[in-house]
């Protein structure tokens, strides 16, 4: 664990520039110390200075797999603003649970993406549930059908497969979402997913079958 | 290796021959290249995984959405500790609602199967609250008391 000791009469001066303007923040330390808050300290360090109610420890955290996240969120619900609650809420989740997340068990990024993942399916199960009662209009999924004089670009790649993958459902979502981070690791998606590496495989099966087929399809209609 | 088999791989496997087993990466790779139906299926494989591996990329994490989980720590949502339903909760909550339907049918079979007051009184009450000075205690329409 790397965290310096600094008089908190420097506490200023050590205000890194991606906190600036923030709001007055919890230390740890007493009122004499502060402790800072270096980018090399270890996520396992951090995550213990927030389960000890460190602001500055929560902060780093968010800003080093806040991206990560919030790419998995926005896939997972087809771009849509929940997005950001389900980052949000992941986070603040976290920030009350630390307490939970052990050293030596899982990295803190499969714990938090484990929150966010179920965050994302109960989200997507309420979803469904307000628009049988048509509390809530279905959202649009993007199904962008290019020119046939078009050349297949990357960028329509991804666009296509980014609105197919919104209509997987839930699991399968997560489940290649997870598999395509980093080329994860099958037993890393099932211990995010809370399921058997074999379920895992059983999900990705079907849901890259379901994904190449009709982006098959696609090409095929706009060859015809 | 025949069409069948290479969609079953590459829907196991995905688009990139480096992460398939050995065996079937040779078999692939000459399918590969003698036949234009397999080449389009790993062609369409690939740009998959490509498309889904930029899709993944890490999103920027704008000054906005820190604010606004900064803020969520400042609105009250202080540290504590969440209070969540385990599935040990759950599973005694199933085991204790089991239980009592068990006994609850175990006691309705118990229950003498009878419309006569007195009998009924007697379960309910006990014996002295069934009658009265050895009288049962039933008004002269006959219902309980």
């Amino acid at each position: 664990m790397s965290m310096s000791l600094a008089p908190a009469a420097m506490w200023p001066m050590m205000v890194s520039p991606a906190s600036a303007g923030a709001p007055p923040r919890q230390t740890t330390g007493g009122p004499f110390l502060a402790i800072t808050v270096s980018a090399e300290d270890s996520d396992e360090a951090l995550a213990l200075r927030v389960a000890a109610g460190d602001n500055r420890a929560f902060r780093e955290i968010v800003r080093r797999h806040g991206g990560r996240l919030r790419a998995l969120a926005h896939r997972f619900t087809g771009g849509t603003s929940e997005a950001d609650d389900i980052v949000q809420e992941t986070f603040l989740s976290f920030w009350r649970t630390a307490a939970r997340w052990q050293p030596g068990g899982p990295p803190l990024g499969a714990y938090l993406t484990r929150i966010a993942v179920n965050r994302a399916i109960d989200g997507d199960r309420r979803r469904k549930v307000r628009r049988f009662f048509g509390l809530e209009d279905a959202t649009e999924v993007i199904d962008p059908q290019a020119p046939a004089d078009e050349q297949l670009g990357s960028k329509r790649d991804l666009e296509a497969v980014s609105g197919y993958v919104a209509a997987l459902p839930a699991r399968q979502r997560a489940a290649i979402l997870l598999s395509a981070e980093g080329e994860r690791p099958n037993a890393e998606i099932g211990e995010a997913m809370g399921l058997s590496v074999g379920a895992v495989e059983q999900l990705l099966v079907r849901a890259r079958r379901t994904l190449r087929m009709r982006l098959a399809q696609r090409d095929a209609g706009r060859e015809g | 290796m025949k069409i069948k088999e290479l969609e079953q791989a590459v829907d196991r496997f995905g688009g990139a021959l480096g992460r398939w087993p050995t065996t079937l990466r040779a078999e692939a790779e000459a399918l590969i290249a003698n036949d234009r139906t397999a080449a389009a299926i790993f062609d369409v494989a690939a740009r998959l995984d490509g498309a889904l591996a930029r899709a993944m990329e890490p999103m920027a994490l704008d000054a906005a959405l820190m604010g606004r989980i900064v803020a969520g720590l400042d609105n009250g949502l202080h540290h504590q500790v969440a209070v969540r339903p385990t599935r040990r909760l759950v599973a005694w909550a199933g085991a204790a609602m089991v239980a009592f339907l068990v006994t609850g049918y175990a006691v309705g079979l118990a229950l003498p199967t009878t419309q006569d007051d007195d009998t009924i009184a007697t379960v309910i009450f006990g014996d002295s609250a069934a009658s009265v000075d050895g009288n049962t205690a039933t008004s002269d329409s006959g219902s309980l008391l």
